[in-house]
């Protein structure tokens, strides 16, 4: 299944953070071996791509798949411009 | 937060792949620690041992349930999970600091419900049952007596303890943690499997001579090692760390 724009760039950074090849919607930040660390790491690379709190760390902890991630991040950045 | 409605995420966490292994090496946690812990031991290991990461309430994917409170929730739950899906084959279990207070604590509760024992419990970076604490209890310090505390222990990277969002978001599991871990009240007896202890040379917390006592728990061998590292010595010294483990069981023929 093909990824949204923002699902791809989230698949993109953990592409180069867990050294993976392959990213889907489902899968899940901690499930690749994510900690607090590279929590602060990936939310930094997403503030950098999408500005300040486009994901609070507190979302990622509540639901880390990358649908669920990239819906947050599309939502914060919609409400950000309007 | 709506922790009711959330369904219990899966308590372990397999790092082996699908292929059936020989024996499972169960690994617990530090306080605040998840089961992608021991993610990277999987490589350091035998490939017919597998390892399976402990996933405790309020961390990593179950973030969103409310962490475990009291030792008897603990004990009982991870036993509910041991008998239906651990106990039918050989296994192994390693815990470190309030890992191993639990490892512990379930190899005696397995025990007294009649099942297989583990065929090697090692406790790690963790005084023997008896031996008092030599520091005062982090659970109650303050947020930044506690940020210090875990500063000076070496533990947890410094970005992570200069943010203060993600201190924040990990306080509520850190402590019920270390509140657990600092109320433990051991169960005396001994254990009938064999007992590795591991500690580091520099670990004012838990000692050598704290963990020398662990003799007196198991009915079965006893042997202890240390290495040249502070309280976190399983990841400050890993390699060789989880090559004494796959030694150990090797050398009581439970791999091959």
């Amino acid at each position: 299944m093909s990824l949204t724009p923002t699902e791809e760039a989230i698949a993109e950074i953990w592409t180069e953070l867990f050294g993976v090849t392959e990213v889907g919607s489902e899968d899940d930040f901690f499930a690749f071996g994510g900690n607090s660390l590279t929590a602060i790491k990936f939310l930094a690379r997403v503030e950098e791509r999408f500005g300040v709190d486009a994901l609070l760390p507190e979302t990622l902890y509540e639901d880390a798949r990358v649908a669920s991630l990239a819906k947050a991040i599309d939502q914060a950045t919609a409400s950000a411009t309007t | 937060m709506n922790t009711a409605a959330v369904t219990p995420g899966t308590p372990l966490v397999r790092f082996s792949g699908e292929a059936p292994v020989a024996l499972q090496l169960l690994c617990f946690p530090y306080a605040g620690g998840g089961a992608q812990l021991f993610r990277s031991w999987q490589a350091l290991l035998p490939p017919d041992v597998g390892v399976t990461g402990v996933s405790l309430p309020g961390r990593e994917q179950r973030f969103r349930e409310p962490p475990v409170g009291t030792w008897p929730e603990a004990v009982e739950t991870l036993a509910g999970v041991f008998a239906r899906e651990v106990v039918q084959r050989p296994y192994a279990l390693f815990g470190h600091s309030l890992g191993a207070r639990l490892a512990y604590e379930l190899t005696h509760r397995l025990q007294a419900d009649g099942h297989r024992p583990p065929e090697l419990l090692v406790v790690s970076a963790c005084r023997a049952p008896g031996v008092p604490p030599r520091w005062p209890p982090m659970h109650s310090m303050d947020g930044p007596a506690l940020t210090d505390r875990l500063r000076e222990m070496n533990g947890v990277p410094e970005e992570v303890l200069a943010n203060r969002h993600m201190m924040a978001l990990l306080d509520r599991v850190l402590r019920a943690d270390l509140r657990l871990a600092e109320t433990w009240v051991a169960s005396t007896g001994r254990v009938g499997a064999p007992i590795l202890a591991l500690c580091g040379e520099r670990d004012d917390i838990d000692p050598y001579q704290d963990m020398v006592g662990w003799r007196d728990h198991t009915s079965a061998d006893f042997a202890i090692r240390s290495f040249p590292a502070g309280h976190f010595v399983l990841q400050e010294r890993q390699e060789d760390f989880v090559a004494t483990i796959a030694a150990r069981l090797h050398t009581l023929r439970m791999a091959t």
